[in-house]
């Protein structure tokens, strides 16, 4: 059986993004797709020893909105957009490569859940997803 | 158009690779779930085609799955299997 990955070796030396910083994630979610994905992510990574409970968001920058959305976000016709002081509750790890943070979660359960999900907000369509027809003939 | 995915995984996932994480009692069919598969991973509402790249035991859970995410939309690959195809 392997070891979880150390997630401290993929934290950038940066402070969490400021509350007024756009926080982007491809949804929807629900509590139990967050919940999930939580789990997940503590199956493969672990801080300090601990399985690390956390989701994946965007922070708008070094970019702007309409670019992170297109290169990051173009399979999801809507998403959660959100002030970063929504989650200040919450511990954000600026995670792997900028501008990916970890939303860290204490226990995940259905509370806290809950609390995560009413911080992200309701989905909105996402303008820089284009949906695509299956149908060939259309194929350009 | 809403996606029946081979294994459930979370595109927003991006650990800077192009690799993202999954396990695999969370795939459709784990007989399908081989190093070198492409399949679609994701959720109902945003799915990706992916190419098996690791297969490893989890810690709890059984069996991690790490998956390539490849360039495009599912729907692409449709259709160019579809023009690939057509007789």
């Amino acid at each position: 059986m392997r070891e979880r990955r150390d997630i401290a070796t993929r934290l950038r030396p940066e402070d969490p993004p400021g509350g007024d910083v756009l926080v982007i994630r491809g949804g929807p979610d629900t509590a139990g797709t967050l919940g999930q994905d939580a789990a997940r992510t503590a199956e493969f990574w672990a801080l300090e020893g601990v399985p690390l409970l956390g989701i994946s968001v965007f922070a708008v920058l070094g970019m702007p909105l309409d670019q992170l959305l297109r290169d990051r976000f173009s399979r999801f016709s809507v998403i959660h957009r959100l002030q970063a002081s929504y989650l200040a509750e919450f511990q954000l790890l600026p995670t792997f490569r900028s501008p990916h943070f970890t939303v860290r979660l204490q226990q995940a359960n259905a509370e806290e859940l809950s609390r995560l999900l009413a911080a992200l907000g309701a989905p909105i369509l996402n303008p820089e997803y284009h949906e695509v027809s299956d149908d060939p003939r259309e194929a350009g | 158009m809403p996606y029946v995915v081979d294994i459930t995984a979370d595109l927003n996932d991006d650990d800077g690779s192009g690799e993202i994480w999954a396990l695999l009692d969370e795939a459709r069919d784990p007989s399908q779930i081989e190093i070198g598969a492409l399949v679609v991973a994701g959720r109902e509402h945003a799915a990706a085609m992916c190419e098996v790249t690791g297969i490893e035991s989890a810690p709890t859970r059984g069996t991690l799955v790490i998956l390539r995410v490849l360039p495009g939309l599912v729907e692409d690959y449709r259709r160019a299997a579809s023009r690939a195809l057509m007789s």
